[in-house]
C-alpha cells in the first residue's frame, strides 16, 4: 500500500514545473535577444563596408582616380563653381596626340555622371552613369593635379569620399 | 508491515529524487560563461576591427589627398591645404605640437593640420627637403586615434595619447 503510494508521487510538482518554465522563459529570451541583436550588429558591419552608400563611393573613386591619373596635365576645363570637371587623355598607344575627353558632371541631381567623346571634331561617344545618392560634388584643380570632394547619402548612411590625382601625361 | 519497512522505503524515495549536483551546476554555469564572453568577445572585435579598418581607409585618403595635391603644385612651400580645400573639408591648423606627428629629423616642415572627415579625427603634418638639384621629397604623415568614437564635428573630437596613435607615412618625389 505504501508503496503504491509513493510510485504514485513521482514526477514534477507544480512548482517544479513552474520554476523550470521561467528558467526556460528567461533562458530563451536571453538567447533570443543575443541572436537578433548580433543580426543587427552584423547587418550593420556588412553595411559599413558593402553597403550601397560605400560601394558607390569606391566606384566613383576608381574611375576618378584611373582616368585622371592618364590625362594631360596640360590641358583641362572645370567649372568655376567646381559642378564638372573635363580632362584629355589619348585613346591608345597609337594616338599622336590628345584625341579624348572625359568630363565629370554633377548638374544637382542625385547622379554624378561621365561623358566620353572624341575630340576634332568634338563628339560624344558615351554617357554613363558613376553613381547615385550624390549630396555635394566638388571638382578642384590645383597645378598638375585634380581633386574629388563626394559625398553619398542613401538616407541611411553617409560616406564622404576625397580622391586627389596628378595628371601624369 | 514490518517494523522499519516504512524507513527503508523512504531512503528508496529520498535516492528517487535526481537532481543536479552543486557540481554540475558550477560546471554547466562555467561551460555557459565560456560560451558567452566568447560570443560577446567575437562580436566585440568584430566591430572594433571594422572601425578600425574604416579609421585607416579615411587616414589614407586623407594622406593620398595631401600627397598628390601638393605634388600638384611641385611641393610649393608656399602651398596651404586650408586655402585649398578648406571650404570642402573641416581642415583646421593644428600647431600644438601636442597631438600631430611630427615631421621627418632633416625636413622642413610646411605646417600641422587636424582634419575630420567621415568621424574619423586625423592629424596631419606635411614637410619638405630638397634632396638634390630640381628634386624635391615630399613627405605626409597622416595619425589618427585608432581608439576614438566617430565624431561629427570638431569640438566634439578630444585629443588622445600620441604614442598610441597609428601612423600612415607617404614620401614622394617631385622636380620643381
Amino acid at each position: 500500500m505504501y508503496k503504491n503510494k509513493f510510485k504514485a508521487r513521482s514526477g514534477f510538482t507544480l512548482t517544479e514545473l513552474m520554476v523550470s518554465t521561467v528558467i526556460a522563459v528567461i533562458v530563451i529570451s536571453g538567447v533570443g535577444i543575443l541572436m537578433v541583436d548580433s543580426q543587427k550588429g552584423w547587418n550593420k558591419m556588412y553595411n559599413r563596408a558593402y553597403g550601397d552608400v560605400v560601394t558607390s563611393s569606391y566606384v566613383a573613386r576608381l574611375k576618378f582616380d584611373s582616368i585622371t591619373r592618364k590625362a594631360d596635365w596640360e590641358k583641362y576645363d572645370i567649372a568655376d563653381d567646381g559642378s564638372w570637371l573635363e580632362v584629355y587623355y589619348y585613346a591608345d598607344s597609337n594616338s599622336t596626340e590628345v584625341d579624348r575627353y572625359a568630363k565629370f558632371s554633377y548638374d544637382g541631381s542625385s547622379e554624378l555622371e561621365i561623358e566620353h567623346g572624341q575630340l576634332d571634331p568634338k563628339e560624344t561617344l558615351s554617357t554613363s552613369n558613376v553613381c547615385g545618392n550624390v549630396t555635394y560634388c566638388m571638382f578642384k584643380t590645383q597645378g598638375r593635379s585634380v581633386q574629388m570632394i563626394l559625398t553619398l547619402d542613401d538616407g541611411t548612411q553617409s560616406a564622404t569620399v576625397v580622391s586627389s590625382s596628378v595628371m601624369h601625361n | 508491515m514490518k517494523f522499519g519497512e516504512g524507513l527503508v522505503m523512504l531512503t528508496k524515495r529520498t535516492k528517487q529524487i535526481k537532481g543536479l549536483s552543486l557540481v554540475e551546476t558550477m560546471v554547466a554555469i562555467v561551460v555557459l560563461s565560456i560560451a558567452v564572453i566568447g560570443a560577446s568577445g567575437y562580436r566585440y572585435y568584430a566591430a572594433l576591427d571594422t572601425r578600425k579598418a574604416d579609421m585607416r581607409m579615411t587616414a589614407a585618403r586623407v594622406a593620398l589627398l595631401l600627397c598628390e595635391s601638393w605634388r600638384g603644385v611641385k611641393g610649393d612651400e608656399t602651398y596651404d591645404p586650408i586655402v585649398h580645400l578648406g571650404s570642402e573639408l573641416l581642415i583646421t591648423a593644428d600647431d600644438s605640437n601636442d597631438v600631430a606627428p611630427d615631421e621627418p629629423g632633416d625636413f622642413t616642415k610646411l605646417g600641422s593640420y587636424s582634419i575630420l572627415l567621415n568621424g574619423v579625427q586625423c592629424y596631419s603634418t606635411m614637410s619638405w627637403k630638397d634632396i638634390a638639384a630640381d628634386l624635391r621629397a615630399l613627405n605626409v604623415i597622416v595619425s589618427w586615434p585608432p581608439r576614438a568614437t566617430r565624431f561629427e564635428s570638431t569640438s566634439e573630437s578630444s585629443v588622445y595619447p600620441t604614442s598610441d596613435n597609428k601612423i600612415f607615412k607617404l614620401t614622394t618625389y617631385t622636380e620643381y
